[in-house]
């Protein structure tokens, strides 16, 4: 089982999703490399199975129908300020609801769907918080000044 | 690569071959991978393509597998 977490501002981890046999973990920021935003860890020996950008590239060129679908998620992806703070796909048996009941596979898939997406809305917030929260350094604050330096003088000059 | 150039059929009748064995890794990669809205109506070719170009990797308890900040280079299946 591999936990998605993420690490709180006052240092508490808090676990995000937990991912069983047959999950997928990162199958459209890689087509970006984007940046990760939360972290994984392994709570059982695992077997990863996986395929580098690179090889995929070489498929997705050999293939028109993949390179296709391929762009047309890259299209989705490029130039959006972070789409994708949670980026994998849940595999789990069908739950057993109320009355023994159980879920279909294609009603627990589309569930799963929407659980992954309110997540990412949320992280997304989350990520973006501490962004605007993040105490610059001194470098960024020397840049601040120097641009708002520029800024004003330009402004003055217009003025003249 | 000779072999296949000399002998196309040999390569055609190689890849038909791939896509009918079936194997209970093969059945399980092949299953996760179509769980992903990109490879929906992709031939099985294709799939089976990416499914003997994966590696893998064991991870012990307690493992990082990654971490924030780090660039997502790879797609993986648990």
């Amino acid at each position: 089982m591999v936990e998605i977490y993420t690490t709180m501002d006052n240092g508490v981890e808090f676990v995000i999703e937990r991912l069983y046999r047959g999950s997928v973990i990162n199958h459209r920021s890689f087509i970006t490399e984007d940046k990760i935003d939360v972290n994984a860890r392994c709570q059982m020996p695992v077997t990863l199975f996986y395929i580098t950008w690179d090889k995929m590239k070489q498929i997705k060129d050999s293939s028109p129908v993949l390179s296709r679908k391929i762009d047309s998620v890259e299209l989705k992806l490029i130039n959006k300020d972070n789409p994708i703070a949670l980026d994998y796909i849940i595999s789990r048996d069908q739950t057993v609801v109320r009355n023994d009941r159980a879920r279909s596979r294609k009603e627990q898939a589309y569930r799963d769907n929407l659980t992954v997406k309110l997540k990412n809305a949320i992280m997304f917030y989350i990520v973006k918080t501490r962004i605007l929260k993040r105490i610059p350094n001194f470098n960024e604050i020397l840049n601040m000044a120097i641009n708002k330096k520029k800024r004003e003088m330009h402004a003055a000059r217009r003025k003249q | 690569m000779d072999l296949f150039n000399k002998y196309p059929f040999f390569k055609d009748e190689l890849v038909k071959r791939s896509i009918r064995y079936d194997d209970d890794l093969k059945i399980f990669l092949e299953s996760a991978l179509k769980t992903i809205e990109y490879f929906d109506k992709v031939p099985d070719e294709t799939i089976n393509q990416v499914i003997f170009s994966m590696s893998f990797a064991k991870f012990d308890k307690g493992s990082k597998i990654f971490m924030v900040d780090e660039t997502s280079g790879m797609m993986q299946i648990i």
